[in-house]
């Protein structure tokens, strides 16, 4: 079963990474969206079908915290898995994160079996 | 700054540089300073301690690291139009470890956005000038890492 999957960086280069680490890890995507920032993607989150979000901390515009602050206020996004993918190391806000609805964190830099792993614990591994 | 501080910057520096970007970072041999015309990226850090975490290459490198994280070669066309965005990943990456590394997983940091700019020779004699600039090579290129780390509330030093 393939997935649609947002990621939502302000790095143009993380972004391509992750869609790279995505295709290496063997993770079946059906669309790949792309968004530089949290408002970008609840845009695109408001326009499309998405399985799966993978989204930085810190970004301009609106962070990732942010978004999924917005997206679990809204009743039609809030049941979206998020996957943080960041260079945070402070447990103490990666808690806080879980708290907030946040399903698994990924730390950069990262390989694809990485990632393949956190998804598959998110989505519960029915695919690859 | 202590120099337990910037070996392990350093070293922070060169994992990431290895994993991230598949480059290997050997400390310089000396005699190397930053020049104008090296593409400098900084970024900012507040919490328990604020500071910043700052890296100057020659865009030649910078399209390497590109070309590493991208896994393209380094004339390629993506190279060149992700050289700035890959140094800002790098600066990103490295200062989030390097802070984990100084000071544990407890305490909450708030990294700013990476900038860049073309070090102005001004920039650059203010980098030659401080004692917190680490040189590296790769492969024969010149790599600058500036860190900042100022004194804790209420006084002390790094």
């Amino acid at each position: 079963m393939a997935y649609n999957i947002l990621v939502v960086d302000d790095s143009g280069t993380m972004r391509a990474v992750i869609a790279k680490a995505l295709a290496l890890g063997g993770v079946e995507v059906g669309n790949l969206f792309q968004a530089a920032n949290g408002l970008l993607g609840m845009e695109v989150l408001r326009r499309e079908w998405v399985d799966l979000v993978l989204a930085d901390i810190n970004m301009p515009v609106m962070n990732g915290p942010g978004m999924v602050g917005e997206m679990k206020a809204d009743p039609a996004l809030a049941a979206i898995p998020v996957i943080i993918v960041s260079t945070e190391g402070s447990e103490t806000r990666l808690q806080a994160l879980k708290d907030q609805g946040v399903k698994a964190f990924l730390r950069k830099p990262f390989q694809p079996e990485e990632l393949k792993k956190a998804v598959d614990t998110v989505l519960g591994g029915s695919h690859g | 700054m202590d120099e337990n501080t910037r070996t392990t910057a350093g070293q922070v520096l060169q994992e990431v540089m290895e994993r991230q970007a598949f480059l290997f970072v050997d400390p310089a041999e000396g005699g190397e300073s930053p020049q104008a015309g090296l593409i400098a990226t900084s970024l900012r850090f507040a919490g328990p301690r604020a500071g910043g975490v700052a890296l100057a290459a020659p865009m030649e490198l910078a399209r390497e690291i590109a070309a590493g994280i991208l896994g393209c070669e380094p004339d390629d066309e993506a190279a060149e139009e992700q050289a700035g965005d890959a140094c800002k990943e790098i600066v990103n990456i490295a200062c989030g470890q390097a802070l984990t590394t100084w000071f544990g997983t407890a305490p909450i940091f708030d990294l700013g956005i990476p900038e860049s700019r073309v070090m102005s020779p001004d920039d650059a004699a203010d980098w030659a000038a401080s004692p917190d600039v680490l040189a590296f090579s790769v492969d024969g290129r010149p790599l600058f890492m500036r860190i900042e780390l100022n004194p804790p509330p209420g006084g002390g030093a790094a």
